[in-house]
């Protein structure tokens, strides 16, 4: 960090960076989606009946870890009165991540960004979205000279996408389709 | 580990994503050696760059995408049938995709979906709630015998082309979950018999005529849009 050359004052400057990158996450996700020819076909998570299930209970599972994530960050920013370790933030954040990631590459590479109903152009949108700011936010997190809200937005940010996420996928299989395995 | 800690995960989240990059492309089944007349699929194309990326290098996949070598030649990738059944004035699809298959038998009024596979010259289905469909493809057509609460008839289902074939919509409508079927299949003369039913939780509903011109075009029941699909749109969510 060059912090001897840089005034004291909490500029946007150090923010360019993961803004920039973030933003190139979006574009490169949705122009693979776009790009590619989706197979209709993709390896997930074993155990399941079929892809949509295996996709809408992960993402189910992530959303849960979600809101640990909102309640755990409250607690680190003293918003609750009661002490939560910051490892549950760090791992309930990092295993929720991980937990989407096979839905968003059966959603990529089988399916493809896709914008011919309401739902799914949202949810294709707010997909590439979800990245871009998670990606945002894990590259703003280490810098100690960055504006004092970047954390609360971009992790409300990555938040209210993955809600979003989920009601246009793993809410509308439910209720649509059937709760089943 | 505080510094390097949320770059670690991101970069897990590419090599997750890489990994799984590598596995699809390797068993994506390559099977689009359509038999009995149905229509031959493209064959997917390798893909340009197989992971979400994260800002970090991965390993370029294209190299090992060979979709022959997978054992799949067994299996049609796209074929389509649709005909009567004899002797009871329903009508019955069948819709290979890579092995699978789903059926569709309606009336009119009596309705099942059936899903299952196929292999070599034939297809296996099993009904969603009841039944069984059996069939032997070859010639251009599925000749099989469909066995629907206790009773059973045959019939002859010639492969067709869009816009005839099978189409489904599910949605929510009221609170309950709405699910619609058509059957669509092309007169001599050019017009088209068609054939749906629908259900709202486990009641028969008045069932909305597809689109003529434009069959997956949406529909409106009460007040909600819903979005007929053709096989290609549905056979994910019906497995």
């Amino acid at each position: 960090m060059t912090a001897i050359h840089r005034p004291p004052a909490r500029g946007l400057t150090p923010l360019l960076v993961p803004l920039l990158l973030g933003g190139l996450v979006v574009l490169a996700l949705g122009v693979y989606g776009r790009a590619h020819t989706p197979t209709g076909h993709a390896v997930g998570v074993a155990g399941f009946s079929a892809a949509l299930p295996m996709k809408a209970w992960l993402t189910t599972g992530a959303l849960v870890l979600a809101v640990v994530q909102v309640v755990s960050a409250l607690s680190m920013w003293g918003k609750l009165g009661i002490a939560i370790p910051p490892a549950v933030h760090r791992w309930s954040g990092r295993l929720a991540f991980l937990l989407t990631i096979p839905v968003a590459f059966h959603c990529l590479y089988a399916l493809g960004l896709q914008y011919d109903v309401p739902r799914v152009l949202a949810h294709s949108l707010l997909g590439c979205f979800f990245y871009g700011v998670f990606t945002a936010k894990m590259l703003a997190l280490p810098k100690r000279d960055t504006p004092g809200w970047t954390l609360p937005v971009l992790g409300g940010l990555a938040f209210t996408a993955l809600v979003g996420l989920w009601l246009t996928s793993a809410f509308w299989f439910f209720t649509a389709v059937g709760v089943k395995v | 580990m505080s510094r390097l800690g949320p770059v670690i995960t991101l970069a897990a989240g590419a090599v997750l994503a890489a990994g799984l990059g590598v596995a699809s492309v390797n068993v994506t089944p390559a099977a689009n050696t359509a038999a009995g007349g149905g229509t031959v699929t493209e064959a997917p194309a390798a893909p340009e760059e197989s992971t979400p990326p994260a800002e970090s290098t991965e390993p370029a996949e294209r190299n090992t995408a060979s979709p022959e070598r997978t054992e799949a030649d067994d299996k049609i990738g796209k074929a389509d049938y649709g005909g009567y059944v004899k002797g009871n004035g329903g009508l019955i699809a069948i819709s290979i995709r890579s092995g699978k298959a789903v059926g569709y038998f309606c009336d009119g009024r009596a309705e099942a979906w059936f899903k299952g596979s196929q292999s070599g010259d034939s297809v296996s289905l099993t009904g969603v709630r009841n039944g069984k469909v059996t069939a032997a493809l070859g010639g251009g057509k599925a000749t099989g015998q469909l066995a629907l609460g206790g009773r059973k008839w045959s019939f002859v289902a010639a492969a067709v082309r869009k816009p005839s074939g099978l189409y489904r919509a599910t949605a929510l409508v009221r609170g309950a979950q709405y699910r619609a079927g058509w059957i669509r299949l092309k007169n001599p003369d050019g017009s088209y018999t068609s054939v749906g039913a629908a259900v709202e939780g486990d009641n028969p509903v008045p069932v909305p005529k597809l689109n003529a011109d434009e069959p997956t075009a949406p529909l409106t029941v009460d007040g909600t849009t819903i979005y007929p699909k053709d096989v290609d749109g549905f056979i994910q969510e019906m497995s």
